[in-house]
């Protein structure tokens, strides 16, 4: 990247880049305008370009192309599939919102259903399966943190959300126990989440600090030197 | 229906009558509608009062508010001379409004600010600070103030302790300077002594004094015998209270002693029918201390003194003590007289009369002092050492805060001695009815001569009408009434000592705290938190900052033998590919991650390039497609990857896990176009993909487990043994980790952050963005540890520091 | 099950439970034995088609919603300034992707170049730019996580935090592997027991939660 092999376009968009990234790096200082002043250009920008994303990407090619050029049979498909959308668009308007209902609905039950089926497939059986086969790939003290960890986190929530009152005190006692077990497995695994996200938020900090760097390098010190 | 007997006719009434169906004449007393006004209504009687009263009055001034009707003087019908007297001073003394805003006590003082102390007293459980206080005062070693004289009442606790030392008989200075209001001439005469009429039943603070001394279970010695005439007949004489006028006077004392009050009104005592809670008191009074069983010629200082002060009312008395025998009113000789035919206990004749004792109790204040002390009044010498026990063994252990007050409520509990004084008539007036005459009284009127000829120049304006017409010095019926009823404007300036003051001030202080939660000690880390974040920050950029203008490299990468797994096994599936081995990438992540995910991302798609695979790049987020041509064109640029020939971008799947449900269906027909516009499906190697399955590789590139998730359930299930493999930001892979595995897991292999990025670069053998970064993650992952322990330290320093400091105070 | 009588809007509770099993039931019946789908699956194909369709439009109705409230706050002068730049920018890229589309269909040739120089040149930055403040409140937050809470479980948390961050230098790992190992154990055994919990719980949660949907306990689409 170099000043002389950029046009005017990219040159102008590596110093509004620029501008834009020491505006949000400034609420290191505090909340100030520019950083308001850059979020809300964001918005709007990631707003707009999400719906001309939408409509090249999806709404084009989805509903319009195949009733300008489609057959008979992709037409009616395509109506059939218009209707529903028209009855969203008419979410815009709140007098009119009910009646996107329906195709609201289809799109929730739809959801719904999805979700149940990826659950159960996707995510119940395969680790149900992997939490109860524990000790065949690994030793005996690893598959046993294993096997309890999985439980008592798991567990942690059904006892957080239900405690009888009726309980016997032995039975309270191992409900203490086990929801403080699970609730260590999830310190540790928030623990290492949380990590993680640092980790992630460092590089973006680097990768921030390495494109001014470069601008300044390539752009700024060439110009200033002469 | 109970009836009323109107005050100005004297004919019988309904008592739900407010005004009388005859003479039209008020029959109810305008008690709450004044109440209302007492805050804004400070009452400068007190103006002549001594400083002792005044600063009593002002500690008072809370609970006295609370017991509403306390302080109405209609409720008094034997409101003597002394009060009009104190009205009289009130309508001229000036007093300082401001000093007492919160101060409607000095309204009471028409009916004596020591017969609403004692009221108050027996209210003991609205007045937790006093009692807090007056506990911490017998704790062990008792301060060289109680030694001084009266003390603070210690309400509940000391009832006993309270009669002994006035059947001693030797009574303090204190208490004898407050006797002295028998002694003056404005002292109700006999006639007017209160509660003569017969079938009367005890009144409420009768009742109330005895569900105290009866809850309370102290003993108290109290001789029947001692019992003045009118106080003895007063259960019989005066008529039974209607529940419509005894909660105005004593709403909280009827609350309290429901139960006594009730059973005594319905019972009609007789002579040798004594109320419960005198009873109660006799008996009690076998377990008394032997010390404090007064001697039958023990007279009280208060007796024996002369007094050569003029008559104050009864709270206000100060100094001198009357002698008895002579300058004692007409009833309180009497009653000494008929005390004799009573049943007797302990105590005799020339003690202090039972009206007097039996409303001692209910000050219950303890003044013994642990070891007699030279200047410890007579009373209190007397008192037996045993009786030290008993108080220093309660659990009275003062508590912090009563500690760190004592110095001041000592001086300020000096001035409560007051509390002391034995009630008389006063607290029987309450419970009369108002202006129920009994027949000798209405026969005397108008009767020209009233008992305050020769009193104090004060006297009240004579009565011009009603039955008491012809008395001066009397409560005003209805005009009276009426006044109250407006607010009397007893506005000027009360004269307060500075010392006063400063009690007001430090006991106002003490109360006011005491509803509050103790405020948090301002955290001393305050300052430290804005420097430890600005160092934080500073330390942080400063490091990466050098290390990027260095563009240093001499932090080694990951070695080979710590490379996880999961990257080695992303390598070898890469590996097995073949040449234009069709590739889904899935480039689902947000560009605010972008920094990441391309450092880890660009070695394993480096590698695919290498490898010569197409690649299929799809996204289920809007800005999926443009970073995918960002990442081809950008960070694998020398690779010179052309859209249609080596690559295809298919954009956008909306619908999350639904629209990567029907994707992997039927990827045509939900992806007819490429990003570019045109049919990928027609050409190689894309014309042979009819299902995700048909891919020799998924990749999925995200920083949102969620994404993940999505990919894993509903795709992985169905591309059978295509082998799905990740490159997930560093936030990700925990909770990816169930799903990772080698062969038959959901994840083949996954790379993660800029970690996994260039360990997978130390695989291939070739340094990317990851290799770029290194250097910068890891001295700036220094510098947060660092900080992250520095700051951890310092905060759990000033927590520990904080709750020391906390557990000082 | 509890189910309510009383629907409010029968049609839309009637479609979704009726799309909803056929969905569910594509899992199951989709495909005959010799992988064909059946009509069952031809349905449900098209309900997915359908759904990805119709997200697209809600996303776009989202958006214009989001204009609209902007729009509202500038006529009730609320951070009018702020909502006026958000609805400028929304419109300028706005129209510049639609020119960008109208020139690509009308020239038969891909140019998102302006479009795409919004993107890279001030969506990405600023996006880029707020994870990296993140990480500066991140640090802060991690330092005062102890003076928040100071507990068993707090200092777990903290504990874990470092040592994975400590394990993932390899200077640290150079002088000291154990500490490498230990973070490799920890990811390996303990976070991914809590991992596989938490993901079933989730799991279980979500289907709950679809249960009651396709059940018409829950209605999250009237409204």
């Amino acid at each position: 990247m170099t000043a002389a092999n950029m046009n005017l376009a990219d040159l102008i968009g590596l110093l509004i880049g620029f501008s834009f990234t020491i505006f949000i790096l400034s609420y290191i200082l505090g909340d100030n305008f520019l950083f308001r002043f850059a979020t809300h250009i964001f918005i709007g920008a990631a707003a707009g370009y999400a719906s001309v994303v939408t409509i090249y990407n999806v709404i084009l090619p989805q509903l319009i192309f195949p009733l300008m050029n489609g057959g008979q049979g992709e037409m009616i498909l395509t109506i059939s599939l218009l209707i529903p959308s028209l009855l969203l668009l008419a979410k815009i308007s709140p007098r009119l919102s009910k009646i996107g209902n329906p195709a609201m609905a289809i799109l929730v039950g739809i959801g719904a259903a999805v979700a149940i089926g990826g659950g159960i497939f996707g995510t119940i059986f395969p680790q149900v399966s992997a939490a109860v086969n524990v000790f065949e790939t690994n030793n005996f003290l690893e598959g046993a943190i294993l096997l309890i960890g999985t439980f008592t986190t798991l567990l942690y929530f059904q006892f957080n959300s239900k405690q009888s009152k009726n309980q016997r005190p032995a039975i309270v006692q191992a409900t203490k126990l086990i929801r403080w077990i699970g609730k260590a497995f999830i310190a540790i695994t928030f623990g290492a989440l949380f990590a993680g996200v640092y980790v992630a938020a460092l590089t973006a900090l680097i990768e921030r600090f390495s494109f001014l760097w470069t601008f300044i390098k390539e752009l700024v010190l060439p110009a200033a030197l002469g | 229906m109970e009836e009323i007997r109107c005050p100005m006719c004297g004919k019988p009434n309904p008592d739900h009558l407010e005004t009388c169906q005859h003479c039209q004449a008020r029959l109810k007393p305008l008690i709450i509608s004044s109440d209302e006004s007492l805050p804004a209504e400070p009452d400068n009687n007190d103006a002549g009062l001594p400083d002792w009263l005044r600063s009593d009055q002002q500690d008072e001034a809370p609970s006295e508010a609370e017991s509403e009707a306390e302080s109405t003087p209609e409720d008094d019908p034997a409101d003597d001379d002394w009060m009009n007297k104190l009205r009289e001073e009130g309508d001229s003394a000036p007093i300082d409004n401001s000093a007492l805003d919160e101060s409607p006590v000095y309204e009471d003082s028409e009916e004596g600010d020591w017969l609403d102390r004692i009221k108050e007293l027996r209210d003991t459980d609205e007045e937790p600070p006093e009692e807090d206080d007056s506990s911490s005062l017998f704790d062990g070693a008792l301060p060289s103030w109680m030694s001084e004289g009266g003390e603070e009442p210690a309400l509940e606790e000391s009832p006993a302790e309270e009669d002994s030392s006035i059947f001693d008989g030797a009574l303090p200075s204190w208490m004898s300077e407050k006797e002295e209001e028998p002694t003056t001439d404005e002292v109700i005469p006999q006639d007017e002594a209160p509660s003569p009429e017969p079938g009367a039943s005890i009144p409420d603070w009768l009742a109330a004094s005895e569900e105290q001394a009866a809850e309370l279970d102290k003993e108290v010695e109290v001789d029947e015998s001692e019992l003045p005439e009118w106080l003895a007949g007063s259960d019989q004489a005066e008529p039974e209270p209607t529940p419509e006028e005894t909660p105005i006077l004593f709403p909280d004392l009827q609350e309290a002693a429901a139960p006594a009050s009730e059973e005594l009104a319905s019972a009609e005592p007789s002579d040798d029918e004594l109320p419960d809670w005198f009873s109660t008191k006799a008996e009690s009074s076998d377990d008394s201390p032997p010390s404090s069983e007064p001697a039958d010629d023990e007279l009280p200082d208060w007796m024996t003194e002369p007094s050569g002060v003029e008559a104050e009312p009864a709270t206000s008395i100060p100094e001198s003590t009357p002698d008895p025998d002579i300058e004692l009113p007409a009833w309180m000789l009497e009653s000494a007289e008929d005390v004799d035919a009573q049943p007797a206990a302990e105590s005799t004749e020339g003690e202090i009369p039972d009206w007097m004792s039996g409303e001692e109790a209910e000050p219950q204040v303890s003044t013994i002092p642990a070891e007699p002390d030279p200047e410890t009044p007579d009373w209190l010498e007397k008192i037996g050492d045993d009786a030290i026990p008993e108080l220093a063994s309660d659990d009275l252990s003062p508590t912090g805060e009563d500690i760190f007050k004592i110095d001041q409520l000592t001086e300020l509990l000096r001035d409560e001695d007051d509390l002391q004084i034995p009630e008389p008539e006063g607290a029987i007036d309450d419970g009369l009815a108002p202006a129920e005459l009994p027949g000798w009284l209405e026969a005397m009127r108008p009767v020209e001569s009233s008992a305050d000829g020769d009193s104090t120049a004060e006297q009240g304006q004579t009565e011009q009408t009603g039955p008491l017409a012809g008395l001066s010095g009397v409560l005003m019926a209805e005009p009276e009434i009426a006044r109250l009823k407006q607010a009397p404007k007893l506005s000027s300036r009360l004269q307060v000592s500075e010392t006063q003051q400063e009690h007001v001030r430090v006991f106002r202080e003490l109360l006011e705290t005491e509803g509050q939660a103790e405020k948090q000690a301002k955290p001393i880390v305050v300052s430290s938190q804005g420097l430890l974040r600005w160092l934080s920050a500073f330390f942080l950029i400063f490091v990466i900052g050098l290390v990027i203008i260095g563009e240093t490299q001499f932090v080694p990468a990951p070695p080979q033998a710590s490379v996880p797994v999961e990257v080695l096994n992303t390598s070898s599936l890469i590996n097995s590919l073949a040449p234009k081995d069709p590739v889904l990438v899935s480039f689902d992540f947000e560009p605010g991650t972008s920094g990441e995910m391309n450092a880890a991302a660009a070695a394993v798609v480096d590698h695919l390039m290498i490898r010569g695979a197409y690649l299929t790049l799809i996204s289920t987020s809007p800005t999926g497609p443009a970073l995918a041509e960002y990442f081809i064109s950008t960070v694998q640029r020398e690779h010179q990857y052309t859209s249609g020939s080596q690559y295809v971008n298919l954009g956008y799947i909306p619908g999350g896990a639904s629209g990567l449900l029907g994707f992997v269906q039927m990827p045509q027909r939900i992806k007819p176009l490429s990003f570019d516009g045109f049919d990928p499906w027609i050409t190689a190697p894309l014309d042979g993909i009819y299902a995700l399955s048909d891919f020799k590789m998924v990749l999925v590139i995200t920083d949102n487990p969620d994404i993940a998730q999505s990919w894993i359930e509903q795709v992985e299930p169905r591309i059978q043994d295509t082998p799905l493999i990740t490159v997930v930001s560093a936030q990700v892979e925990p909770i990816l980790r169930p799903f990772v595995g080698g062969e038959g897991a959901q994840v083949r292999g996954m790379v993660s952050g800029v970690i996994g990025g260039t360990a997978y670069e130390q695989v291939t053998g070739k340094d990317n963005l990851g290799r770029t970064y290194w250097d910068a993650l890891n001295f700036s992952l220094m510098t947060a540890i660092a900080a992250i322990l520095i700051g951890g330290i310092v905060n759990v320093f000033s927590i520990l520091l904080r709750s020391r400091n906390r557990g000082e105070a | 099950m509890n189910l309510n009588l009383k629907l409010k809007s029968p049609v839309s509770t009637a479609l979704a439970i009726g799309v909803g099993i056929v969905v569910l039931l594509g899992y199951f019946f989709g495909n005959d034995p010799s992988g064909e789908a059946t009509t069952l699956g031809l349905l449900r194909a098209f309900l997915l088609q359908g759904a990805i369709v119709w997200a697209g439009v809600a996303m776009l109705v989202g958006i214009f919603n989001l204009a609209s409230v902007h729009l509202a706050k500038i006529r009730a002068n609320e951070e009018a300034s702020y909502s006026f730049i958000l609805l400028i920018t929304l419109i300028i890229t706005l129209g510049i992707g639609l020119y960008d589309i109208v020139e690509t269909f009308t020239q038969q040739e891909i140019n998102f170049q302006r479009t795409s120089w919004i993107f890279n040149y001030i969506q990405l930055p600023i996006e880029t730019s707020l994870m990296a403040v993140l990480a500066i409140s991140l640090t802060y937050a991690a330092a005062r996580l102890l003076a928040r809470r100071l507990n068993l479980i707090s200092v777990v948390f903290v504990g874990v935090v470092l040592m994975l961050l400590i394990g993932a230098m390899p200077q640290v790992a150079a002088q000291a592997p154990i500490l490498a190992e230990i973070r490799q154990w920890i990811l390996r055994v303990p976070t991914l027991a809590g991992a596989r919990g938490i993901l079933l719980g989730i799991a279980l949660g979500t289907i709950a939660t679809g249960v009651r949907i396709l059940t018409g306990s829950d209605r999250p689409y009237t409204g």
